[in-house]
């Protein structure tokens, strides 16, 4: 008998009917593999634990994980830079709740199979920059290496301690409808995804955390302390502590979030090309205290880039003369220049046939079946199969993508044939693998499946069990957008995945510090200040402290006048419009913060979203109103709100690595915050209270968070010292606006009111002096008073402190020149007193005093932040010096 | 016969320069027909770092750090080189087709050494109006010899001799569609030409004597540094060609380096930190006969 209850097509039986059941309604699609179903539709083995915990989520348990990793990824300010009409865009980095679980029999399988082909790029790397034997036997044809632009000829012959060329590398694998894998794409210069992989495991574990326990997965740390010791392995001879640094191209490249995730991870500085300098055949690091000398470079520069001397002459992401110094054996740069070249996937198509001659085996982990055009044999066999194939451009850097002719027009198709007629050299026709799906969390809660993509990485390792390579545990999955989806790129609109291998044996709790570091009889911590803080870190953390100061004065000074506005200004009521319209006027004089310059320092990328130019302020709004409305949210106006909190994200984006956990989430709520201004701009000041508030607060915290959570050092000098320059300096300028011209004692009477609010005064000042508001008592509390943190000479007795603490540039005793600078600010003030600057000139009407004391110590401050930008901050210009003509190629600044 | 060669290059700046970084290809080498004897570089001001090595082609290069400021800078090469005429042209040789089956097939070194110059280089372009320019000289079944003496003839003829036209980084399209060029484009040209055919040939960069043998006329390219092409004839060795005066190398001419192209050989190249926008440059080549001691 037949029921006509419909079968599944989803297999084993799940009892529990009043939940709906996210695993029973998953259903895989055909033609590929799953994952996580057998091809009889029950749940793979290795999958149940998951299953069951799917299950007991449900569908809104699952999407409510989903939103709490969003929350938490974004709190630790993780994207993805994109290219967007040729401007970065940030992006916020996705994970989904269910993981890739794999089997530990196959992924040992797998593990070795990684390695060796991680073994074999490095022989072919030494093959290749060697004796190219590889070219002399005709195994690989002349074209592929000699005919590549990645084949770099000034790096050959540069030698390297130790067997290995290649560091690390990363190999994309698909399974293939056999359930096989497939290397999909090798990376051999600067391998990405690390740090994602590394940020998305510490989410997931917060997110899922009963289930991360239990599984029994192999961690991740034993890894990232086979790279620290790799890393001293690849040093100089003679080197007994490396020093390491990892040089990124800058807050502008894809991604630079796992850059600086990876640098506080391992803690190696984070620098920019322009933050190391070579000089007497080293490199060296310019910090604060001078020039540091520095060992090994991991870098995430690509080839061409690092060296504008030998290299692409127009880069500015290099370092001048780093090959030279390499070449010396007196730096070791990882993964060696040069390696590009195996990323080809003319070569990668030839990798089979070269096993053997390097290994004397065969190739374990094959790429799907490829042929290189540049042979004839290879174009006929691809013209013939066309419209089954996808077409690898084998250069691309060209900025050209893989493209699969059956997609295409017919008048595209044939345009793409004429293409590869024409150059064959230049394409490699690969079969399609489709590859297997799995659960991912779709918008509702449900399971859809999702093609995957794994990105394995290799450290070498001459410890590992195999082939000198040494696996990390999984790796970063990548999910299309689609079922379709061929082509699973982090550019894409897809998410990622934590991958968990399961293990054997029960986890050990591991440490990614080397054994040798824990056990040193010596106090581990380095003295701070030893630990180099390149100068550029130094200025962007100085912005940081700076463009917070700022915001957090308008936020205050826009609450204070929007408290006035709240009490309606009757017809009659002149003295309180004429008090208002002297705080929209000081709101003006405050923006004393320069964001041109700033912006200019930080190298600011495009915020995420449109950052639709300001709409015009709506009509019927008052007119003082539609000011400071501009000064509150028009971003093309310097000291704006907007601007600022634009600066201060973008300069802490490009410090990151130096801001804690905690900081980070601050700064993620400001982006919010900004994020909305930046989309619907407010037209009226009510409905702007509530977000205001909300930034006020975030911003009250950011500053607590680094007074009390930072780590007394340099950063924190830079970073507090900003805050307190900025914090004297518009002060001095609020009062200047406010208090020159004598006005009725009843304005005066609003306006120092106003005043002590905005500088959190007022109560200490009614204590002090009950209920009579008078000018000096105010300029007594809120410039001479060094117990009222908010005072101008409380900001300028830290900043002295500050800056005697700093690293000096000259080994003399005597003064640097902006201490100098700031004990005359403070020596200015001194000899004056608040009475004489509250002294009104009675013929003018006005308190020339005032006027002049603060005109010259606003200037005096203005003179420190120059001596201190070129003092500590200073980069040169660099121009390209060619034989027959001279191109300048843009400036630092 | 032995030449005295002086090079020197002349920079001013608009600002101070802090610091430069520079590589020379000012020392020429040693070749089949020609001994390098002495070479000398001096740089004032004084260089802080200083380094020699052979590069990728082994062609020597001086690497040199100035240390600023300054606003002048002065690279002065003096060489001497003893040169033997070159050897007459080989009365036949292999065919194209038949080199082109050999360049692609063989793996005698000779043949993988040649086979560095076969392919596109950064500014040496292989697209499709490089090899429609070519083909008419590589009718099938021509000797290499001729075809590569019919193909500078040709440029020789078709394109006007124009400094100050293009820039050391003009593309081969542009110099295509406007014929005209200097010696630089003319030998880029001819090497694009030669390898969009297949074929191996590499861009010389070298010195003509200034002073023409009496009787003769002076050649083009004289005062400065000069620019030509070399072509791998198998079984015989490199054919260098001059399409600029459409002359076989011979008597006269001195080479300095070899590569792909320009860019691996520029006499100077270098990063400068600090001088300004704009900067002045001069550079005087003086080529003569010297008798031998």
């Amino acid at each position: 008998m037949t029921t006509a209850v419909p079968v599944g097509p989803l297999g084993p039986s799940d009892d529990r009917t009043a939940a709906p059941s996210p695993v029973a309604a998953y259903g895989a699609p055909p033609g590929c593999t799953d994952e996580f179903r057998e091809d009889d539709g029950s749940v793979r083995a290795r999958w149940r634990q998951v299953a069951e915990a799917l299950d007991g989520f449900g569908p809104d348990g699952l999407a409510s994980r989903r939103d709490e990793l969003a929350r938490l990824l974004r709190n630790e300010g993780a994207t993805y830079n994109v290219a967007v009409d040729g401007r970065s865009v940030r992006r916020p980095w996705t994970l989904d709740p269910v993981p890739l679980v794999l089997d530990p029999v196959e992924w040992a399988r797998l593990e070795r199979a990684v390695a060796q082909r991680a073994l074999l790029l490095d022989l072919v790397n030494v093959d290749l920059y060697g004796d190219r034997s590889l070219v002399a036997r005709g195994l690989v044809p002349a074209e592929v290496v000699l005919g590549h632009p990645a084949f770099l000829r000034p790096c050959a012959g540069i030698p390297l301690p130790g067997a290995h060329h290649l560091f690390l590398t990363a190999v994309d694998v698909v399974r293939e409808s056999d359930g096989s894998f497939r290397a999909v794409a090798d990376r051999a210069q600067a391998p990405s995804g690390l740090g994602y992989a590394l940020v998305n495991r510490s989410a997931l574990s917060r997110v899922l955390p009963a289930l991360h326990r239990a599984s029994g997965m192999e961690r991740q740390a034993g890894f990232f302390r086979a790279i620290r010791a790799g890393v001293a392995r690849a040093a100089p001879e003679g080197t007994d502590e490396p020093r390491v640094v990892i040089l990124t191209p800058g807050p502008l490249s894809e991604t630079y979030f796992e850059h600086a995730y990876l640098a506080s991870y391992l803690g190696y500085p984070l620098v920019e090309g322009r933050d190391l300098v070579v000089q007497n055949n080293r490199v060296w690091l310019r910090s604060l205290s001078g020039l540091d000398p520095v060992d090994v470079v991991i870098r995430r520069v690509d080839d061409r880039w690092c060296d504008p001397v030998e290299l692409r002459a127009d880069s500015l992401l290099g370092v001048p003369g780093l090959l030279e110094v390499a070449r010396r054996g007196r730096v070791a740069v990882l993964n060696p220049l040069g390696s590009g070249i195996l990323e080809s996937p003319a070569l990668a198509a030839l990798l089979a046939d070269v096993a053997p001659a390097l290994l004397g085996e065969d190739l374990a982990l094959r790429g799907p079946q490829s042929w290189w055009c540049g042979r004839p044999d290879g174009l006929s066999h691809v013209l013939a199969g066309f419209d089954h194939l996808l077409l690898l451009p084998v250069r691309p850097s060209d900025g050209s993508r893989p493209v699969r002719p059956a997609l295409l027009t017919r008048a595209g198709r044939d345009e793409l044939q004429e293409r590869v007629r024409a150059r064959p050299g230049d394409w490699v026709g690969q079969e399609i693998v489709v590859p297997s799906t799995m659960p991912t969390v779709a918008d509702d809660g449900t399971l859809v499946p999702r093609p995957v993509v794994l990105r394995t990485f290799a450290v070498a390792d001459d410890a590992a069990d195999s082939y000198a390579f040494r696996l990390l545990p999984g790796g970063l999955t990548r999910v299309g957008a689609d079922t379709g989806s061929l082509v699973i790129s982090s550019r894409g609109d897809g998410t990622s995945k934590d991958t968990w291998v399961a293990s054997a044996e029960p986890a050990l709790q591991q440490s990614p510090w080397l054994p040798s570091v824990r056990a040193t009889p010596r106090p581990v911590l380095v003295p701070e200040l030893v630990v180099a803080l390149p100068g550029r870190v130094a200025a962007r953390l100085f912005t940081l402290g700076r463009s917070s100061e700022h915001a957090e004065l308008v936020v205050r000074l826009i609450r204070t006048v929007l408290a006035r506005l709240d009490q309606p200004i009757g017809s009659g009521d002149e003295d309180g419009a004429q008090s208002l319209q002297v705080l929209l006027a000081a709101l003006g004089a405050a923006s004393g913060f320069d964001p041109a310059a700033d912006a200019a320092a930080v190298g600011t990328p495009v915020p995420p979203g449109d950052a639709a130019p300001a709409r015009s302020v709506a009509e019927g709004v008052l007119p003082h109103d539609r000011t400071a409305l501009a000064l509150l949210f028009d971003e093309s106006t310097d000291g704006s709100l907007v601007s600022t909190l634009g600066i201060l994200v973008e300069s802490a984006y490009s410090v990151r690595e130096q801001l804690s956990a905690d900081t980070w989430q601050l700064v993620g709520d400001i982006e919010e915050e900004l994020g909305r201004f930046r989309r619907r701009p407010p037209t009226q000041f009510v409905g702007a209270q509530p977000s205001l508030l909300r930034l006020q607060r975030s911003l009250l915290a950011l500053s607590g968070v680094c007074s009390e959570n930072m780590e007394r050092d340099s950063a924190w000098l830079f970073l507090d010292g900003g805050r307190r320059l900025e914090r004297a300096r518009s002060l001095v300028r609020l009062l200047r606006s406010v208090l020159v011209e004598k006005r009725t004692d009843v304005v005066e009477d609003l306006l120092v009111e106003s005043l002590l609010k905005t500088s959190e005064s007022l109560m200490i000042f009614r204590r002090r002096a009950g209920s009579i508001l008078h000018v000096a008592g105010a300029l007594d509390l809120l410039v001479y008073d060094v117990a009222n943190p908010r005072s101008v000479l409380f900001q300028l007795d830290e900043l002295v402190a500050h800056l005697a603490e700093l690293p000096k540039r000259s080994s003399a005793q005597r003064l640097g020149n902006e201490e100098r600078l700031a004990l005359e600010t403070i020596t200015l003030l001194r000899l004056t007193d608040p009475d004489r600057l509250s002294a009104v000139d009675a013929a003018a009407g006005r308190r020339s005093e005032l006027d002049s004391v603060f005109a010259t110590t606003d200037g005096l401050l203005g003179d420190l932040l120059e001596s201190l930008g070129s003092t500590y901050f200073a980069h040169e210009r660099l121009s390209v010096l060619a034989g027959g003509q001279l191109e300048s190629i843009g400036g630092g600044s | 016969m032995r030449y005295r060669i002086e090079h020197r290059t002349d920079y001013h700046y608009s600002a101070p320069v802090s610091r430069c970084r520079n590589e020379a290809h000012l020392r020429p080498r040693d070749t089949d027909r020609q001994r390098c004897v002495a070479s000398d570089l001096v740089v004032e001001p004084a260089p802080t770092g200083w380094s020699e090595r052979s590069d990728f082609y082994g062609n020597p290069v001086a690497a040199f750090v100035v240390d600023g400021p300054f606003t002048e800078m002065t690279v002065t090469a003096v060489s001497t080189v003893d040169v033997v005429d070159g050897d007459p042209l080989p009365a036949v040789g292999p065919g194209w087709g038949e080199a082109l089956d050999l360049l692609t097939n063989d793996l005698s070194p000779a043949m993988l050494d040649a086979r560095e110059f076969c392919f596109e280089s950064p500014l040496v372009s292989t697209a499709r109006i490089v090899r429609e320019y070519a083909e008419p000289s590589f009718p099938p079944g021509a000797p290499l010899v001729d075809a590569v003496a019919a193909l500078t003839e040709r440029i020789h003829a078709d394109f006007l001799y124009d400094p100050g036209f293009t820039t050391v980084t003009t593309p081969l399209d542009e110099v295509l569609a406007h014929r005209r060029g200097v010696c630089q484009d003319f030998a880029h040209l001819a090497v694009g030409c030669v390898r969009s055919m297949g074929l191996a040939a590499r861009y010389v960069s070298g010195y003509l004597e200034t002073e023409a043998p009496p009787g003769e006329e002076r050649l083009v390219g004289a005062d400065a540094s000069h620019a030509w092409l070399s072509v791998f004839v198998p079984g015989w060795g490199w054919l260098d060609l001059d399409p600029t005066n459409d002359k076989v190398v011979g008597a006269g001419y001195v080479t300095t380096a070899w590569g792909r192209d320009y860019a691996d050989v520029s006499p100077l190249k270098g990063i400068v930190f600090g001088g300004g926008d704009s900067h002045l440059l001069d550079v005087a080549v003086d080529v003569r006969h010297v008798l031998a001691d």
